[in-house]
């Protein structure tokens, strides 16, 4: 029999499903799932947070930092003055506190009880009241942990995201989505601290006046306009509004602030 | 935020675009083939249709390099997480094995047939980046050329 060419009516060796279908379906298992990991690790690493010994975490993470040898002026009022508001904390073990001279408004802190203040800080506040409520904002976050939940956090997301797309750089792709679950969990923290601070503040001058200064003070210079969804730190005007109604349900006093000591003046 | 709207910029790039240039590669593909059919081409080393007096011989190569789209690789990566058939592979391997074999037919016109036809692919890869995804095919065989023997019916 003499050969015919001819084409093949059908083509066999491709499916013809939606690739778009595809994707969709497995995406949104795969989100879910992450999801639903992310969620159980988070509350895992709540109560892992909370059953950690501070002396120990202190003992693990105190002497990554050391304090200088010749502490500055301000340095040593700024310890002085957040050693005496942490009497009015639960916290046990020392805080080790850093004057970081660089021009940013903000303090923070780190396992271990450090906490690092930075000079641009000075700059916003105009009273020891408005100071002390970052200090003992900061302290509260100690006190509630908040660094090692936040650290956790972050660690479980880095390697959920590691681990399913096999890349590190793909974090940045997925920071959006990443950002609103550590960003709503970071929001609720804030509040907490702030709440706390407000409590230390009273504590210790025995009013709460000036407390709501720092705020103020970085809302005229922010100018955003976005949402604050993704960002770590509720917007300034619900954490003034937060500051406001705590005051008034609480029944703290506000009377005018301490003004700065002269060691401390930017 | 850049970083994820560029990634959702590059996943319907690769989306639209990767479809329209497939369906257009692949309607080529088709019209080729039909216009190519009279050329045969067999894996068998023997000769598919008998010669009445072979001119000369040679070996003849088509090969192409044809690379995924972005959202194909997505969708890939996605699909290597819990196994199965990668469709989304499926076309582009189908596509390079079909102009492959098509450039070797339209490198040797005047022959009569193709002998001895072997497909080889081998992947173009970057380790160490993020992986280029492409894929090389090449076909090669040996070109007849003479005359095609009289048969009764053809």
């Amino acid at each position: 029999m003499a050969y015919k060419g001819r084409l093949p009516t059908d083509n066999h060796n491709v499916s013809h499903q939606q690739p778009a279908k595809e994707l969709l379906l497995l995406g949104s298992a795969l989100m879910l799932a992450t999801v639903l990991i992310y969620l159980l690790l988070g509350l895992l690493i709540d109560r892992v947070v909370s059953s950690l010994d501070p002396e120990l975490e202190y003992k693990w993470f105190g002497h990554f930092a050391t304090a200088p040898n010749q502490p500055g002026a301000q340095q040593q009022a700024l310890q002085q003055l957040t050693n005496q508001l942490q009497q009015c904390s639960t916290m046990t073990y020392p805080v080790q506190l850093h004057f970081v001279e660089q021009n940013i408004s903000n303090a923070s802190v780190l396992p271990g009880g450090i906490m690092l203040v930075y000079q641009g800080l000075l700059k916003q506040v105009n009273s020891e009241n408005a100071l002390s409520f970052v200090l003992a904002h900061e302290l509260a976050h100690l006190e509630h942990r908040d660094h090692l939940r936040g650290l956790g956090r972050s660690l479980v997301l880095a390697s959920l995201v590691y681990g399913v797309t096999g890349s590190s750089n793909a974090s940045q792709w997925f920071m959006p989505a990443t950002e609103l679950g550590l960003a709503q969990h970071s929001q609720q923290r804030e509040l907490a601290a702030d709440a706390k601070a407000l409590m230390i503040l009273h504590c210790h001058y025995g009013h709460t006046g000036g407390a709501e200064d720092f705020f103020k003070a970085m809302q005229q210079q922010s100018s955003s306009a976005l949402p604050d969804w993704f960002d770590s730190h509720p917007a300034l005007s619900k954490r003034l509004a937060q500051l406001a109604l705590l005051q008034q349900q609480q029944g703290y006093p506000v009377k005018d602030a301490t003004p700065l000591p002269d060691m401390l003046q930017p | 935020m850049i970083a994820f709207l560029g990634f959702i910029t590059l996943l319907l790039l690769g989306f639209f675009v990767g479809r329209y240039l497939e369906s257009r590669h692949f309607s080529s593909i088709r019209q080729r083939e039909a216009e190519l059919v009279v050329l045969p081409n067999t894996s068998s080393r023997y000769q598919l249709i008998p010669m009445q007096q072979i001119e000369r011989s040679e070996l003849v190569t088509g090969s192409v390099v044809i690379s995924i789209d972005y959202f194909k690789r997505i969708v890939a990566g996605l699909r290597s997480l819990i196994g199965g058939p990668v469709q989304s592979y499926e076309t582009l391997l189908d596509r390079a094995r079909r102009e492959a074999i098509l450039r070797m037919k339209e490198s040797c016109p005047g022959a009569c047939q193709i002998i001895n036809v072997r497909v080889e692919t081998s992947s173009i890869y970057n380790a160490a980046g993020n992986g280029i995804g492409s894929v090389e095919l090449l076909a090669y065989g040996t070109a007849i050329y003479g005359q095609v023997q009289a048969t009764n019916g053809l």
